[in-house]
């Protein structure tokens, strides 16, 4: 039995419209692996129902589109926000419906999505990851037949992930019903049931029906692999190709897999302290979260990242940091100079920069030049110009400092990238990140590596809460673990003996330039693309 | 609007449905029988105290106050189409019909500051149980619940941009020029996400079948809703009451 057979067009390079034909059965698990800027949310829409310009092929009238609920990519949108609790909003999930959630399927989704101690919690005032499996339990209330997923597992944190995808495979068995993902980037250990399909979407084709050991070979580059190689993408579309073709990627896989390895030296440096942060005391007073911090400093030239799991007071800590929510008690000193707590948010600012999660918060200028200079105009507005550097930071992100494109054009991975270019090019040399991989794609993640490191090599300093542990493993030299609002004793993990400088050597090439087949093709065993 | 806090203290909704038609109506459908106005007035301070405490009154005031006392100096003194009555060191002027005009204006803003503290100290919940209770249709019932929740969004989004557009070094503390022109970078930013959320709720809402087929609120709801029957027998008994006390008072 088949659950759905769709085609969908996809805008692909120059202005082409190639159709992506996919079938889904039951317990199958679709994860749909693509660059940002491919279309990824369109195609999630069209295959939802909900865009039905894209949907290539309508249904006939005689056959039955099967429910599918669809988890976008900011999941708070798929809150009614009606109820005043998280449990009235999950009831609500088959309220709107007319009908009632049974009591026995309600508590199915409370203890496997882990939300007995949300139940009585505004939804408005969870996490990010808490707000992803409440609205989890409210599409899945309904028994959909198909859910589809736009890049929305990336808020959580790695366990949470796991625990998630671990509770959707019980879901699927249990209900017979269809998972499709999209996604910016997959790992091997994404896969948690055996009727998984991969398929990679780029601008020329898509990718699909690859050996598995190809796929593990590829791993979270699999998406930079085939957009680079257009000639090879396109032998493979469609699930066509040859098991000659198969042993040839896989190969050329492995070759680029080939990186130095890692330096240690780095990791021995000193560092003078920049900020420091002694006796934060921190207590959120609608729910008596209390966060305590006894002691964090931040050295000039060094990134730390702060990890935790999803409500542990990761973002919290960096909003004390920013003056964003306060009072808090404490002693916080910026190359020395105590910066009292009740300084003004602007003043603070000059000493410490926070880039919101949202950007959409932030944005307001008409074109990315003006966008990119904003925080700049308000902070130094006495300096401008552009340095070597910032030029440099800015071709790693992928902007051009003249361009008159408007900022609300771009997609949310590259207009999240543009608030972080504007932070660092505001010359404030201590720097917060929320979630700066959030939504961005491995291409993205390698640039913004490399941005990171430039602005650290010229003085900066950053903090940035991240749940993309390998990124931090690339681009952090020290890590802060925070759990139910206590900082836990400092420690180097094996995964951060890699220090940040290697980042572009892993590659073996510049990561700008990766996307260009000719890097692929100089590293040989190549197919000539057409 | 609605207040979600739990330390609100929970009125019944149809009572806060009656006091709110009630003296809205009253207070702008009125300009001459001006007692009705002051009833409407003391009813709605009155249920508003009575439930949320004296705390209310003190926000009725310091709404309500400053702009009252700018209409009684506008009218009162300084509007020459009001004659005037007395006049002082051969400049100042006391305009008796203009301070009357005035204290009618100041009225009726206090009406309404007391209504939507009302209104904000009712759970909404109650407000949609109460709703469903007499028969309103579950698409209307959709879209009062949601236009509730949008402003209490929207509200909240603006929050978040200030936060942000002050974490980005703009300073909102400084001239009131500084200010005016710091405007556009508030309200840009909260009109577009504001609506770009909109957009997308609305469209996953609409994609889930919300309120084509009913809506079925959560037995709690029904439950802890106070005095719906009360609210009900007060909603038949308000016209008549309404009726006697405008015609006693005039």
């Amino acid at each position: 039995m088949t659950l759905l057979t769709t085609t969908i067009n996809l805008a692909g390079a120059g202005g082409q419209v190639f159709p992506w034909e996919l079938r889904v059965q039951p317990g199958e698990w679709h994860v749909v692996v693509a660059r940002s800027g491919t279309g990824k949310s369109s195609a999630a829409l069209a295959l939802a129902g909900i865009d039905t310009q894209r949907d290539g092929a309508a249904l006939p009238e005689s056959s039955r589109r099967p429910m599918i609920a669809m988890l976008p990519t900011q999941s708070i949108w798929a809150v009614s926000l009606i109820g005043e609790t998280t449990e009235d909003e999950i009831e609500l999930g088959v309220g709107v419906t007319g009908a009632r959630l049974p009591a026995a399927w309600k508590q199915w989704l409370i203890q496997k999505l882990e939300l007995q101690h949300l139940l009585s919690r505004d939804v408005r005032t969870l996490s990010g990851g808490e707000i992803v499996r409440v609205a989890l339990a409210i599409l899945l209330a309904r028994k959909p037949e198909i859910l589809v997923i736009d890049q929305t597992l990336d808020a959580c944190d790695p366990d949470a992930r796991r625990q998630l995808r671990k509770t959707l495979a019980e879901w699927l068995q249990l209900t017979n019903a269809a998972i499709v993902e999209f996604a910016t980037s997959w790992r091997d250990q994404d896969v948690t049931t055996t009727d998984s399909r991969l398929i990679v979407l780029t601008k020329h084709g898509y990718v699909t029906g690859l050996p598995a050991q190809v796929w593990k070979t590829l791993g979270d580059s699999a998406s930079d692999f085939f957009e680079g190689l257009p000639g090879l993408a396109a032998q493979v579309t469609a699930g066509k190709a040859s098991a000659d073709l198969s042993v040839t990627i896989d190969a050329l896989a492995r070759k680029l897999a080939q990186v130095p390895p890692a330096r240690t030296d780095d990791l021995k440096r000193n560092y003078e302290t920049s900020l420091l942060l002694e006796n934060l005391d921190f207590v959120y007073e609608s729910s008596n979260f209390r966060l305590l911090v006894e002691h964090l400093a931040l050295g000039t030239g060094e990134c730390t990242a702060v990890v935790g799991p999803n409500g542990a007071g990761k973002t919290t800590l960096l909003r004390c940091l920013g003056n964003l929510i306060g009072p808090w008690r404490g002693h916080r000193a910026v190359h020395g100079a105590v910066l009292p707590a009740d300084v003004p948010l602007h003043r603070v600012a000059q000493a410490v920069l926070y880039a919101f999660q949202n950007p959409d918060d932030e944005i307001y200028r008409g074109s990315v030049h003006d966008e990119l200079f904003e925080c700049r105009r308000n902070l130094r507005p006495q300096e401008d110009g552009i340095s070597p550097i910032e030029q440099l930071i800015l071709e790693d992100l992928g902007f051009d400092p003249m361009s008159s494109e408007p900022p609300f054009s771009l997609s949310l991975s590259r207009r999240r990238l543009l608030i972080i270019a504007s932070t660092l090019l505001a010359r404030t040399r201590i720097v917060l990140l929320d979630e700066p991989t959030a939504w961005l794609d491995p291409l993205q993640k390698r640039g913004l590596g490399c941005a990171l490191r430039r602005f650290l090599g010229i003085g900066g300093t950053i903090l940035m809460v991240s749940h993309d542990l390998d990124f931090i493993g690339r681009s952090a030299d020290r890590v802060v673990t925070i759990n139910n609002g206590r900082q836990l004793p400092e420690t180097v993990s094996e995964m951060l003996q890699t220090p940040a400088a290697v980042l572009a050597e892993r590659a073996g090439i510049s990561p700008m330039l990766w996307k260009e087949s000719d890097c692929l093709r100089a590293l040989g065993a190549v197919p000539r693309s057409s | 609007m609605h207040n979600s806090d739990d330390k609100s203290c929970s009125i019944p909704a149809g009572a806060a449905l009656i006091w709110t038609i009630g003296t809205m109506a009253t207070g702008a459908a009125i300009s001459g029988p001006r007692a009705s106005a002051w009833l409407a007035l003391l009813t709605c301070a009155a249920a508003a105290v009575l439930t949320n405490g004296v705390g209310v009154l003190a926000t009725i005031c310091r709404v309500t106050l400053p702009l009252a006392a700018g209409l009684l100096v506008v009218h009162g003194v300084v509007n020459p189409s009001f004659p005037s009555t007395v006049t002082w060191f051969g400049w100042f002027h006391l305009r008796e019909s203009g301070l009357s005009y005035a204290v009618t204006l100041s009225g009726r803003l206090c009406i309404i500051a007391a209504g939507l503290l009302l209104w904000r100290y009712t759970k909404r919940t109650h407000v949609l149980a109460f709703f469903q209770s007499i028969g309103i249709p579950t698409r209307a019932l959709c879209m009062l619940a949601i236009a509730g929740t949008s402003l209490s969004l929207f509200a909240s989004r603006g929050r978040a941009v200030q936060l942000a557009q002050q974490a980005r070094g703009l300073d909102l503390k400084a001239t009131l020029l500084a200010r005016f022109v710091a405007l556009p970078r508030l309200v840009v930013p909260v009109v577009t996400a504001s609506l770009i959320d909109a957009e997308h709720r609305g469209v996953l809402m609409e994609h889930r079948g919300f309120g084509r087929q009913g809506l079925v609120l959560p037995d709690r709801w029904t439950a802890t809703a106070p005095a719906t029957t009360v609210s009900k027998v007060l909603i038949a008994l308000l016209p008549p009451i309404a009726a006697v006390a405008v015609r006693c008072l005039q």
